[in-house]
């Protein structure tokens, strides 16, 4: 059943800066399936958005260096001449943003907005396509579609806007939609809509999703696989239900124990202690290292790569795999409970 | 909807055009005060020119209605300007210093004047719009660079000297262009455009530096904006990228800033003109001061605040045009 | 139920925002009902929660309460006594009492002040007696930020502490009642949890009232003693933190199943809206949240069609007992059958088209 979509291998994104490069993506290796949702979590500076704006090929390449293979049906696209990648773009990835206000052109009319990208990818006539752009609002559930297209982005309502969005990236019948941050910006009930949305198009038209978010519990409403992202790298990766059921990793045991629940009480939380390295002066071995609880000499002395312990579940630690979920319970020790000077 | 949109944008219109007839009237109340009332002997002795005859004073007296009080007075002095007088509309009176009426000398002096100005607005925006564009395309490189150093050597260089400089250049040694003077475009297009070229240039070139500066900076605004990168990730060619989205969204705060460039070089084009010698309004409000010729002076002045408050209100419509987030609800 | 006075308390708070056009002259056409006759009270050393989405007039009520706007019509009540119309020295006073903090810490602290700048302030306009340095070290030990770092400014330091130093400046006056408006809502999940742990043991340790706005159930069921959802500018339910799981209100049973529930935990079916919250400026007639709501059509049967009286009258915020109190014509008895109900309203092409306006 496995049908991969979307390959990427030992990716590696550095940017140049002051301070010295900056390595945003060290190593990375994932894999999107035709028709399913994978969801990347991490927290900001974890590289999960910058991953995927290098498969689209859109870091700006003076200042980024981006290395590694990024497949899609085994076509690598960093090597993709700009031309024939301005043809992915659109036909067989569409990529949707945080804030569809600041996304949308302000100027332009949502229905020419759409039917632009129509007529950038085919020879189609001014009428066809803007009736296209049309039936693509349909599709995604916004009324009085006709209407809708002759209106401005400002005059739509957030969740009308992300929709739009989504019309647009879907226009042109793409296999792969990779969403960064979609519901961020939106109500709690418009976020709802939205993920019901986008899993709606998944099983109705056989898209493959890339769902990228700082929400575990966004993720994990809709995701089929997950995979964790700190620092630049993987470091969990497996089924949704394993990752956040039987986490294996001490930064996803933290993260969720970080969280305050729905229909939780007041007991303290226990918070990760310290703060993300610098992506600039990354320590030596897991770059998880110095905040982890379970640290052990070994830690420090390489990076510990993703290795896959059962059934396509994944992770990047070498704690031995004996009685892990007992320690999550008890860690060995639990360094000062509060963040360190930046 | 559509229907809805179109008269919302009228009652929108239709607003801005009262209020700047509520500014042309405080406009002409302040040209008045300042003009009629405010400085010390009799009105109608500086209205009459230099050494005027007791006849032309009276004349005078009569024409202006100063025999009575000073509200009466503004009164007439707005029907002239609404209605005109025997010299024409509007009603401006008649120059004592030239001998000639005003009215139709305005009109004359303001078309070349405007000639001159829109002419040397369409080149600097043709000069300016491509090579901000370029500069921010290619942030630092030695394009942007050098672009900056020629253009503050523009910005820095006084306008007379300019015109000189390239007198001297294009028209006493090379003669590839003929010198000072004006010819009508009915006359002789390829005249008018020959005589044109120089003034045009003259007054263009520093606002082409200023103008490529503020587009360089929009565009690298604009190329950061979230919805040039939606553009790139539907796979628009970079080229329309460029211009139907980052080049749009830039120009569109320039239309304020180029109206009010324009309306201020409506009278304030005095040096070019007198270099070159055209007698647009610039060169006729240098006249009027020297010689104390009242009614010349008052019809610049009314003029060019006048185009100003005009301008304004045309690039206000403009800009709820181009950007719908401004338009009224 | 023993009930003592509360510290804090509004009555009737209700904040309209004029609309306004004209040809020349611009006169009052309407109004924006930001907050319409809300009534809150808080005891001393508790905290209350307002959980709601953006246009529930939530933020403004804060505000309000901090007396940072005033309000149109209502009043607040600090130990009993009106502060609504207080100014001048009083209100200097009262700002002693009561303090904010915000969303954004970055926006929110002045970039050209050091963090001991920053903390010092409301001691210094105040004019506090007393060591300062002395006291800001102890407020920024107190957050949980090394007073070392009290040179710094503030971008330099991350945006959790970023958020500490926001909090220290609130205590650094020791009020009685802090107003926490989207406390969280910017930072990382690790840093949030951080954040909220400071606030939990700030007030054991010094018995400090606070009120949390926020979009986020978590956050505001982790913190809060009391919760009171807002819908379109009205408190459509109010509910011990404990039993807000069991709701009332049909749209608090939607934000519960909406909001996303903690991995792994077995998933509730989502009740999903049709639509998004209408405009405070043309609020719908009756019960504000009448074309959205699910339990209407399960009264009706139809998903086209809602009970007369929802329509028409406004429901009051009835009292139930037990703390409890909501604004529905028909209490949500089980949250089972509003499932369908609003799948059936989504599938109704009148009803999409009405609310998503």
């Amino acid at each position: 059943m496995s049908d991969v979509l979307l390959e990427i291998e030992n990716l590696h994104v550095t940017f140049a800066s002051p301070h010295g490069p900056i390595r945003a993506v060290d190593g990375l290796s994932l894999r999107a399936e035709r028709g399913a949702t994978l969801g990347v979590v991490g927290e900001s500076g974890s590289g999960k958005s910058v991953t995927f704006l290098a498969a689209m090929r859109l870091l700006d390449p003076a200042t980024a260096t981006v290395s590694g293979r990024i497949r899609l049906d085994g076509v690598d696209l960093l090597t993709l001449p700009s031309r024939e990648m301005q043809t992915v773009r659109g036909p067989r990835i569409g990529m949707i943003f945080q804030d569809p206000l600041a996304a949308l052109h302000p100027l332009l009319r949502v229905g020419d907005q759409i039917s632009e990208t129509l007529r950038a990818h085919g020879d189609i006539s001014r009428r066809d396509a803007s009736d296209r752009a049309v039936a693509a609002l349909r599709r995604v559930g916004i009324p009085s579609p006709d209407e809708r297209a002759r209106q401005y982005p400002h005059e739509l309502s957030g969740g009308m806007r992300q929709r739009v969005m989504i019309a647009m990236a879907l226009v042109l019948e793409p296999e792969l939609l990779i969403a960064d941050e979609p519901t961020t910006a939106l109500d709690t009930t418009v976020e709802a809509q939205i993920l019901a949305l986008i899993d709606d198009l998944r099983t109705r038209i056989g898209l493959g999703v890339v769902l990228i978010s700082h929400s575990l519990a966004t993720v994990s409403q809709v995701a089929d696989t997950v995979a964790v992202m700190y620092a630049g790298r993987a470091i969990e990766r497996g089924p949704c239900s394993d990752v956040f059921g039987q986490p294996q990793h001490p930064y996803t045991w933290g993260l969720l124990d970080s969280l305050p629940a729905v229909d939780g009480g007041h007991e303290s939380l226990t918070p990760i202690p310290g703060a993300p390295p610098s992506l600039a002066d990354l320590p030596p071995g897991c770059r998880f290292g110095p905040r982890c609880g379970y640290r052990m000499p070994a830690c420090g002395e390489r990076v510990p790569d993703l290795v896959e312990r059962h059934a396509g579940h994944a992770d990047a630690c070498i704690l031995p795999m004996d009685g892990r979920e007992g320690l999550r319970r008890a860690p060995i020790a639990h360094p000062a409970n509060s963040e360190p000077a930046p | 909807m559509g229907g809805e949109c179109i008269c919302v944008m009228g009652r929108y219109i239709l607003r801005r055009l009262l209020w700047t007839l509520v500014v042309i009237l405080i406009v002409t109340l302040v040209t008045f005060v300042i003009f009629y009332v405010l400085p010390s002997g009799d009105p109608a002795v500086r209205f009459a020119g230099k050494e005027p005859t007791q006849q032309v004073v009276a004349q005078v007296r009569r024409d202006l209605g100063l025999n009575h009080n000073v509200a009466v007075q503004y009164l007439l002095y707005l029907k002239r300007l609404v209605v005109g007088d025997k010299y024409g509309w509007p009603g401006l009176g008649f120059s004592y210093t030239t001998g000639g009426a005003i009215a139709p000398q305005l009109w004359q002096r303001a078309q070349i004047t405007l000639q001159l100005v829109l002419g040397a607005a369409v080149i600097w925006m043709l000069i300016g719009i491509p090579v901000g564009v370029y500069a921010a395309l290619k942030p630092r490189s030695a394009f942007d660079r050098s672009s900056l150093l020629v253009g503050l050597v523009f910005i820095s260089t006084p306008v007379f000297w300019l015109g000189m400089l390239l007198l001297w250049l294009f028209w006493a040694t090379l003669g590839w262009l003929p010198g000072t003077g004006y010819v009508t475009f009915t006359t002789d297009p390829v005249a008018w455009a020959g005589h044109m070229l120089m003034p045009w240039l003259t007054l263009s070139l520093a606002f082409a530096a200023i103008y490529a500066r503020i587009i360089r900076g929009k565009m690298l605004d604009t190329l950061g904006e979230d919805y040039i990168r939606t553009a790139r990730a539907k796979g628009l060619p970079e080229r329309r990228v460029v211009t139907h989205h980052a080049l749009r969204a830039s120009l569109v705060p320039i239309v304020t800033l180029l109206a009010v460039d324009i309306a201020t070089l409506i009278g304030g084009t005095v040096v070019v003109e007198d270099v070159f010698n055209l007698q647009g309004l610039g060169s006729w409000v240098l006249y009027g001061a020297q010689n104390q010729d009242l009614p010349i002076t008052l019809a610049v002045t009314l003029v060019a605040t006048i185009a100003v408050s005009l301008l304004s209100l045309m690039a206000d419509v403009i800009y709820a045009y181009l950007d719908p987030r401004v338009r009224p609800r | 139920m023993t009930d003592p006075a509360p510290l804090i308390a509004t009555e009737g708070l209700t904040k309209r925002f004029p609309v306004t056009r004209g040809i020349l002259f611009a006169h009052t056409v309407g109004a924006v009902h930001a907050v319409e006759d809300v009534h809150l009270a808080v005891r001393r050393g508790r905290t209350l929660g307002i959980v709601g989405e953006s246009g529930s007039g939530k933020s403004t009520t804060g505000r309000m309460i901090a007396r940072l706007i005033d309000p149109t019509a209502g009043t607040v009540l600090l130990e009993g006594t009106d502060i609504t119309r207080v100014g001048g020295a009083e209100l200097r006073v009262l700002r002693r009492r009561i303090q904010m903090v915000f969303q954004d810490p970055t926006g929110a602290l002045n970039p050209r002040h050091t963090a001991n700048q920053i903390v010092g302030a409301p001691l210094r306009v105040h004019h506090v007696a007393g060591n300062r340095a002395v006291r800001v070290a102890a407020l920024l030990e107190q957050v949980g930020l090394s007073p070392d770092l009290g040179d710094r400014y503030p971008h330099e330091f991350s945006g959790g502490q970023r958020q500490r130093i926001g909090i220290a400046r609130a205590l650094a006056l020791e009020p009685d009642l802090i107003v926490l408006d989207e406390p969280v809502s910017a930072l990382d999940v690790s840093v949030q949890a951080h954040i909220l742990n400071l606030l939990t043991d700030l007030q054991r340790a010094h018995g400090m009232t606070y009120i949390v706005i926020s979009h986020d159930l978590g956050v505001i069921r982790h913190l809060a003693d009391e919760v009171a959802v807002m819908y379109l500018g009205r408190i459509v339910e109010r509910a011990p933190a404990a039993s807000i799981a069991a709701p009332f209100h049909p749209y608090t049973a939607a934000l519960l199943t909406a909001a996303p529930g903690r991995p792994g935990a077995a998933h509730r079916r989502r009740i999903l809206l049709p639509g998004d919250p209408p405009s405070p400026i043309t609020p719908p007639s009756g019960c504000a949240f009448h074309p959205r709501c699910p339990k209407a059509r399960v009264i009706s049967g139809d998903p086209n069609v809602v009970p007369e009286r929802c329509r028409t009258d406004a429901p009051p915020l009835d009292n139930l007992g037990r703390g409890r109190s909501v604004a529905c014509w028909s209490p949500v008895a089980t949250t089972d059958d509003l499932v369908g109900a609003a799948e059936a309203m989504s599938a109704a092409p009148d009803i999409a088209r009405a609310t998503s306006d």
